[in-house]
């Protein structure tokens, strides 16, 4: 081949590459995940005279002054820095709702209540959480790992994904619970804490041994007591999907889980769990009847049908990993993970979830092949969990 | 040098500037979120085509799209306007993209996301998926080479900036950023011919009735 040829080859490709179109982004979803697009960035301290500003500050300093405290707050940033540094008496400070606060000018120890309307806290790029109306939480740490107590009440957390495993940690009594990039929410009640996941993962553990704590995959929800162990009343929340610990053998499971077959080559341990339970609906509650009752579907899927689906949820994850996984010639990649599956009442699944995740080229081939599977249809579906080893 | 090379930067490719951006980062120091959601929208077109070019198409586009603009946001304080608006987001968007290329390498396996969306998209017609198979040849090829040439290469032959722009971008002398193009060209040269999809379009060509110079021409490196 001559040098001319090569030269127009590579000139003509690059044009191509020029001239290549771009993949479809969505804007609106960055735009909305960009925490700055809807954040007031006051510098603490700083007195802004716009007249809005001033009558909260007037709201905020006759709030002060109702509880019996002399300080005066300019600002609800300023308010919570303040309340940080001043550290006194069991109440905390009350900004104005719905005024985010600038997470990073805190400082470790800054308390924030929320009062009739929820507050939220915001750390540029890395996480935002939300004190329900008259909860209220203290920030303990301030940096690349952002860790807040909630002293009362309710928080919702939402945590930038990130390339390290634990950026954002809640800590309720003696839970802590820690984020890989989610979105949670953490309960502190009388008796106990609850934790519920409605995007990604969460480690929940006591608070001295973090490590030994239970992987919590979304949608998910379970009870905790205060010392940080599983909660004895927790039926009706473990039903939600929570997934087991990696640590937690087969036998410690609850009742409602069972081992399937062991015909897989690849499966190491399987739990099923129920779907949640559909609600009564008005009219069938008015005639006495539950909409269980009218449902012709089994609740539980056969052993047969729980295998089949397992299997062919397996199959397509190595099928995945064979396909997407580039390796050198004589080169052999294995991953160990759990994988966890959530079938649609109607027959087919829903979604696939690895713990810990592949890499996106092979979720993505998962996600395109998983239309294809077919399973038994249930009255409300089910879920199951599995460790698996992939090989390619 | 190789002067006669530098092709003049396509009209498509240069920076979107919309505005030149000082009342716009006044605003965004200011804490203003309308403000950086401008910024974010006259730049994300550009560097969301940049962020794909640079990593050869990664499944992580828009995280990555994402990172460039909260890194922008954070610094946005250190901007002195030394440079243009565009450049200074330009800078940024290849310090990411280089930063998230060295976690990659540290994973034990690695994905050709290029490859992957391909496979994903194989009821194109068959010269749309040839022409998609060479842009992913060609950036296997730029894959293989150091990051630095890969840079100047990319950002000079496909998003057409000039070296002097882009030697703003990757803070190196103008001189600099013409050697390293020097030496990408001749890499990818030596190796286009190991892709077959790349060796398979030389061969196609039709013959030229005027052979134009074969080689990239002589080059000393600079002292």
């Amino acid at each position: 081949m001559t040098p001319e040829r090569i030269e127009r080859a590579l000139l003509e490709v690059t044009r191509e590459a020029r001239s290549e179109q771009l993949p479809h982004v969505d804007w609106a979803a960055i735009e909305d995940q960009l925490p700055m697009t809807r954040v007031h960035t006051v510098p603490p301290r700083a007195f802004n005279f716009r007249p809005w500003i001033l009558a909260a500050s007037f709201a905020v300093a006759g709030v002060a002054l109702g509880l019996g405290l002399a300080r005066r707050q300019p600002d609800p940033h300023a308010a919570a820095v303040a309340r940080s540094k001043a550290q006194t008496g069991p109440a905390a400070a009350k900004p104005q709702a719905n005024q985010d606060i600038n997470g990073d000018a805190l400082q470790p120890g800054a308390r924030v209540a929320a009062t009739d309307l929820p507050q939220t806290v915001v750390h540029a790029g890395h996480a935002r959480w939300t004190l329900a109306p008259h909860s209220e939480g203290t920030l303990l740490a301030n940096g690349d790992i952002v860790t807040i107590r909630l002293d009362r009440g309710s928080v919702t957390s939402r945590v930038t994904k990130s390339s390290r495993t634990e950026t954002f940690a809640v800590e309720a009594a003696d839970v802590r619970v820690a984020a890989h990039g989610t979105e949670f929410v953490v309960s502190l009640g009388a008796d106990g804490v609850s934790v519920s996941v409605t995007e990604g993962s969460v480690l929940v553990g006591p608070r001295e041994e973090p490590s030994a704590g239970q992987l919590l995959i979304s949608p998910a929800a379970k009870r905790y007591t205060l010392a940080g162990g599983p909660a004895e009343d927790d039926r009706g929340l473990e039903a939600l999907g929570a997934h087991p610990t990696r640590s937690r053998t087969a036998g410690e499971e609850p009742a409602a889980s069972a081992s399937a077959s062991a015909g897989s080559r690849l499966g190491l341990e399987t739990t099923l769990k129920k779907a949640p339970a559909k609600h009564v609906s008005a009219s069938a509650a008015a005639s006495g009847t539950s909409e269980e009752e009218e449902d012709p579907r089994p609740s539980d899927p056969s052993p047969d049908g729980l295998e089949r689906a397992t299997t062919s949820v397996m199959r397509l994850a190595q099928a995945c990993f064979k396909q997407r996984t580039i390796a050198g010639e004589g080169v052999r990649v294995t991953a160990q993970t759990s994988v966890t599956f959530r079938t649609l009442p109607q027959g087919g699944v829903n979604r696939v979830v690895f713990e810990p995740p592949l890499s996106p080229a092979v979720q993505a081939c998962v996600n395109a092949g998983q239309s294809a599977i077919q399973t038994e249809a249930t009255r409300n579906g089910f879920q199951v969990s599995r460790t698996i080893e992939l090989e390619r | 040098m190789d002067s006669s090379r530098e092709r003049t930067p396509p009209e498509s490719a240069t920076f979107s500037v919309v505005s030149d951006g000082s009342d716009l980062v006044a605003r965004c120091k200011a804490g203003e979120p309308a403000a950086f959601r401008q910024l974010f929208r006259e730049h994300r077109a550009s560097v969301t085509r940049l962020v794909h070019r640079m990593t050869g198409g990664s499944a992580d586009l828009e995280d990555l799209v994402q990172e460039v603009f909260v890194q922008v946001h954070k610094s946005l304080g250190s901007f002195r306007r030394e440079a243009q608006l565009g450049t200074w987001i330009y800078r940024i968007a290849v310090n990411v993209v280089l930063m998230h290329r060295r976690a990659l390498r540290s994973r034990p396996s690695t994905i050709h996301a290029t490859e992957d969306a391909m496979i994903l998209d194989e009821d194109q017609p068959d010269e749309q998926l040839a022409r998609r198979r060479r842009v992913a040849a060609l950036y296997r090829l730029l894959d293989r080479m150091s990051e630095k040439k890969r840079t100047v290469y990319v950002l000079h032959e496909i998003e057409g900036l000039s070296p002097a722009e882009i030697s703003k971008i990757v803070g190196a002398p103008v001189l600099t950023v013409r050697t390293r193009l020097f030496y990408a060209r001749r890499s990818l040269h030596a190796e286009l011919m190991q892709e077959p999809a790349l060796a398979a379009l030389s061969q196609a060509l039709p013959p030229l009735s005027d052979p134009a110079p074969a080689s990239p021409e002589p080059h000393k490196e600079p002292a």
